[in-house]
């Protein structure tokens, strides 16, 4: 028993160590472009229990500011925490790392130039880890330390899990990633504004191009994930089709559960539909691993290949850049596309993107809408925050309201229902294996934001 | 077989009078000394605490390892999401409590037939089928679940004093029941069933009985929960939920009533500080669980019992054939 | 109809190749291995470390055909450290200790990949000419599918020739009965152990390895696959090879068709298939209360 005793102890004693080692290499100030096992150090910030790592501004997007002190910078004032709180760890872990990538290069940019209001700016990640109790938890804990500008968030529900304590302890919150309506409808909130296109404005924007560039579609057959944003998403569709081109109708669907292993009779039941290549379309409602499945077990059956149109709504590059040269070829019905957009900013964005390690084997030519939804959302509380002249809850919501700034899309600003009033873009990518990374991405347009369906 | 060693009934009475009272002033002093995080934090570990010593009835008293208990801590907590602006909080935790049991009971009904591992797989799908449910149903939210959830006008603090106070007298009556002569039939249940039931004992009842009592118990968790996090998802539900209170039970000691207790402590902590590190916090929470079980089969307070004297011999480890 | 059946045995089959290892092992060492998720996780990464990756843009056959079996082979000597690590100390636990215990390596297992290869989808071309697909019986067929099938028969003849007509499948099918016996007889009950379970794990291996055309490679494929593997060996008979080839391809078809004919069922089927045979057949359909089957 003694020895076991002893083992047990060593044992306890190297996870802490591990532990603790792994926070320490990342407290050092790596940026949030590190590779995986670092970049979640700087994601890193242990709850509660103290340790707490604010991501470091020194980073490689803008060299002179990987000093740790601020004097040679000019900053004045203390440094301006921002709230950072998004999926870091576990199966979406990746969505929450793109994003903080992208708030850290807008941090870096405006350290560089000075900071906020003379002060320097710095993230204070935490991870809520697609948990209501652990946003509930992190929340709380960025009140207590006085943080009340809170940026990240991919899950809809931890959203609505953070608004009744955003509300009571009158904190903000940007969200970079969540694209669910209801969060700006039904659910809306003045201290929540969001900055991805939600589900709506990109039914919008696919059905206007079934009306116009697509308008020899005739059956629009659906692919969703089971679940309700699916189901709504994919009804949706299909009124403002019928109002946008009365000649195209809604054909089969497919409903796939999150935790499905087998795609195969999901694509035997479009099939079965007799989809014509001349003038069928798909609305592609999948994203993440479960897109990447149904493609692979799609491609042998040729499914996207009956299709005369593809149109992945929520998925983006991460999806081509799995598929490679297998990859089919895919209208992106999204919020930002790096090619779409000719502007300072979105060079200064590209720029400090691509001085960045490439991320967990994601193969991609430009920044990531992630990335993009991460800057964006940063943008908009330094341009608020500067233009407010304060850091306070009630003037950065003035602000946020009121403002115009630029984005990479060129400028922005909310609209009354706090949603960010920004184009959507649709750019299509294919499989090709004479490119780099087997698939090559072309023809970004720019759809609204004020797009309305004609009749 | 190792023969079942007499309760020490008094040893653990006097531990529970002396820990009653400091568990108490620490209860009411807590929300002026620790910031809301931190209070947040310990509502949840006292909500652990509650859930993973109700669910030790089916593993360190009865041998029935159910791996689906998130769905009646699920089934408790989206009651509380349904009625909260109908029913007082009071009478709501109660009807929770009552709702999950009854859904534990049935589910009970029909999985107690089964043993051992097939028995944890039955509860580990029919819990995954509840969880699906709640996913799939427009009206308890789908995947957003049920947010905003208020307790009346009960301030944080108020939650608090709630969650503290229902917990302390949660496990104060699961450690009566513990320990009336319906437990020490359960841990004979768990040693010899076959014995048991030669002797007469009506097996299926007990065991039907012991099911229900941890699904109470889950509830009325599920409950307080709905309640401290404002929010019910149903994520809640999901099997790997199921996973957390028998770590607690197995890092803490089956064998003892507190052990749970201390599990609960010991592992939402521990989670707690692996927050944020992507696959570590896997590597480690696993070696964990493979260190505890193999090194220390009877858990934190069996390793550490005999500082405390006598407690310790009552253990019972979770080795098989012993 | 046809075509849904057809698709279903299609599915069935690479849940059996995960399946047979998983029951082998219960059947010699008594213990219901959480961590085979993790071996077939495993067998998928070292397939994609191996071919693809650079990009992913097409994959010679001989070379995928190197890479499975390197693969599979691979994670046999995971499997075969492990065991001697790890599982040695797990078998004297109780069933419902062991369990918990290949659980935590389950999780070990799973934050390793993590680690290395991030949470990103990735995935394998398919061989080629093995990414088409032909038409039997006017029903559209994938051919990997076809090559599935044939595999899942060739493991399911090999492992009936190994167990009932070997010598080593002897000794593992008396070890399977009685352990203590077969000690006392001079048996090396740790060797027949470590083979067992190394070759359940190369079985592991193999259907990670050979699913990955098909699947999107994260981590939590190794989650993803174990719960469905365990319905396959509970209602087939722990321990049953037969069993988990019948429960394997009726979940598969039973699968296939509710997502034809009522697909607010797909998903749930299986719970309740598993439910309503362990009610009515709670040893499950091919059984032997000791042993392999």
């Amino acid at each position: 028993m003694k020895k076991h005793r002893t083992t047990f102890a060593a044992l306890a004693a190297c996870s802490l160590v591990i532990a603790a080692c792994s926070s320490a290499g990342t407290s050092t100030g790596s940026s949030s472009t590190a590779p995986p096992s670092q970049s979640q150090g700087s994601g890193s910030s242990s709850a509660g229990g103290g340790g707490e790592t604010s991501a470091s501004s020194a980073s490689q997007a803008s060299t002179e500011s990987s000093g740790s002190t601020a004097s040679g910078s000019g900053f004045t004032g203390e440094p301006l925490k921002i709230g950072f709180l998004d999926t870091m760890t576990g199966a979406n872990g990746n969505v929450g790392q793109l994003a903080l990538q992208g708030a850290q290069i807008a941090v870096d940019q405006w350290n560089a130039q000075g900071g906020v209001l003379g002060r320097k700016i710095e993230l204070e990640v935490k991870d809520e880890e697609l948990s209501p109790d652990k946003t509930v938890q992190h929340m709380r804990e960025f009140a207590s330390e006085g943080i009340n500008l809170v940026t990240g968030f991919t899950s809809s529900a931890d959203v609505l899990a953070a608004k009744p304590l955003a509300e009571q302890n009158n904190q903000l919150i940007v969200t970079a990633g969540t694209t669910d309506t209801s969060l700006t409808t039904t659910q809306h909130s003045k201290n929540v504004y969001e900055v991805a296109a939600n589900v709506h404005m990109m039914n919008v924007a696919a059905a206007h191009l079934a009306a116009t560039e697509w308008k020899d579609t005739k059956v629009w057959d659906g692919v969703a994930y089971d679940y309700l944003t699916g189901h709504d998403a994919w009804n949706e569709f299909g009124k403002l089709l019928a109002t946008a081109n009365p000649n195209a109708k809604t054909g089969k669907t497919a409903f796939v559960p999150f935790t499905a292993t087998q795609d195969t009779p999901f694509i035997n039941s479009l099939l079965a539909g007799n989809p014509d290549p001349q003038s069928s379309a798909l609305y592609f409602f999948l994203f993440g691993g479960g897109a990447v499945q149904f493609a692979k077990q799609a491609h042998p059956l040729d499914l996207f290949k009956q299709y005369k149109v593809v149109a992945g709504i929520g998925a983006g590059e991460e999806f081509s850049s799995a598929l490679g040269a297998e990859g089919p070829h895919i209208y992106y019905v999204h919020d930002y596309f790096y090619q779409g957009y000719d502007n300072p900013v979105n060079q200064a964005f590209i720029d400090a993107w691509k001085k960045l390690p490439p991320f967990q084997g994601l193969n991609l030519y430009g920044p990531h809408e992630w990335t993009y939804e991460g800057y964006t959302a940063m943008l908009a509380y330094l341009n608020a925050i500067k233009t407010a002249g304060s850091t306070e809850t009630d003037a950065v919501r003035t602000a946020l309201s009121s403002i115009e700034f630029d984005s990479p899309m060129g400028k922005v600003k909310f609209d009354p229902s706090n949603i960010l009033a920004a184009p959507v873009t649709v750019w299509q990518c294919q499989g090709d294996s004479t490119a780099q990374f087997g698939y090559k991405c072309f023809g970004a347009e720019s759809v609204g934001p004020d797009v309305t369906l004609a009749k | 077989m190792r023969a079942v060693l007499p309760e020490r009934r008094a040893g653990e009475a006097t531990v529970l009078g002396f820990a009653g009272p400091l568990i108490a002033i620490a209860v009411a002093v807590i929300p002026s000394v620790v910031s809301g995080a931190t209070m947040f934090l310990m509502e949840q570990v006292l909500i652990q605490i509650l859930f993973a010593t109700s669910t030790n009835f089916l593993f360190g008293r009865s041998h029935m390892p159910s791996f689906g208990q998130a769905a009646f801590f699920g089934t408790g907590a989206y009651t509380v999401a349904l009625l909260y602006s109908h029913v007082p909080v009071a009478a709501l935790l109660l009807l929770a409590m009552a709702f999950s049991a009854v859904c534990s009971a049935l589910i009970a009904a029909v999985s107690v037939r089964t043993r051992g591992i097939i028995f944890a797989n039955v509860t580990l799908a029919l819990g995954q089928g509840m969880y699906l449910l709640a996913f799939k149903t427009s009206w308890v939210g789908g995947e957003n679940g049920i947010p905003g959830i208020t307790a009346g006008s009960l301030s944080t603090r108020g939650i608090w004093y709630l969650t503290g106070g229902v917990v302390v007298a949660a496990v104060a009556v699961c450690w009566v029941i513990y320990h009336s002569p319906f437990g020490v039939t359960l841990q004979a249940l768990r040693e010899d069933a076959v014995r048991l039931e030669f002797l007469g004992v009506r097996v299926g009842r007990f065991r039907l009985a012991a099911f229900t009592l941890a699904g109470a118990g889950a509830g009325l968790a599920g409950g307080l929960f709905a309640y401290t996090a404002g929010i019910v998802t149903p994520g809640t539900m999901y099997w790997t939920q199921s996973g957390y209170p028998i770590l607690m039970i197995l890092v803490g000691g089956m064998g003892f009533f507190w052990g749970p207790a201390v599990g609960a402590i010991g592992v939402t902590l521990l989670l707690n500080q692996l927050s944020g590190h992507p696959g570590w916090d896997l590597v480690i929470l696993g070696l964990v669980l493979i260190g505890v079980l193999l090194f220390a089969p009877r858990g934190l307070v069996g390793l550490f019992g005999s500082w405390f004297g006598r407690l310790s011999q009552k253990g019972l480890g979770v080795t098989a054939g012993s | 109809m046809l075509g849904s059946v057809f698709a279903g045995i299609g599915d069935g089959f690479l849940l059996f190749l995960i399946a047979s290892g998983l029951t082998l092992i219960f059947g010699v060492m008594r213990i219901l291995n959480f961590s085979h998720g993790g071996y077939f996780m495993l067998g998928g990464y070292f397939v994609y470390q191996a071919v693809a990756s650079g990009s992913p843009i097409s994959l010679p056959l001989p070379l995928f055909v190197l890479a499975v079996v390197g693969g599979a082979l691979a994670v046999g000597v995971v499997g075969i450290a492990t065991e001697r690590l790890i599982f040695r100390k797990i078998y004297r636990l109780s069933d419902i200790a062991s369990l918990l215990g290949t659980f935590g390596l389950l999780l070990v297992i799973e934050g390793v990949a993590e680690i290395i290869w991030g949470v990103n989808p990735m995935s394998v071309p398919f061989p080629t000419a093995l990414g088409r697909s032909i038409v039997v019986g006017g029903v559209r067929v994938g051919t990997y599918s076809i090559v599935l099938i044939a595999v899942g028969i060739v493991v399911a003849v090999g492992l009936w020739a190994l167990l009932w007509r070997t010598a080593f499948g002897e000794r593992a099918r008396a070890v399977a009965e009685d352990r203590y016996v077969c000690e006392l007889a001079g048996v090396n009950t740790a060797l027949v152990s470590t083979s067992v379970f190394a070759l359940g794990t190369v079985l592991a291996g193999l259907g990670g390895a050979l699913a990955t055309p098909l699947i999107a490679l994260t981590p939590d494929v190794a989650t993803a696959f174990i719960i469905e593997a365990f319905a396959i060996v509970i209602v087939g008979g722990l321990g049953s090879i037969s069993g988990a080839m019948i429960a394997a391809i009726g979940f598969g078809v039973a699968d296939s068709l509710a997502i034809t004919y009522y697909p607010p069922l797909s998903g749930v089927i299986f719970f309740i298939l598993m439910f309503v045979v362990l009610l009515v057949r709670p040893q499950g359909l091919v059984s032997n209360a000791r042993g392999l089957a």
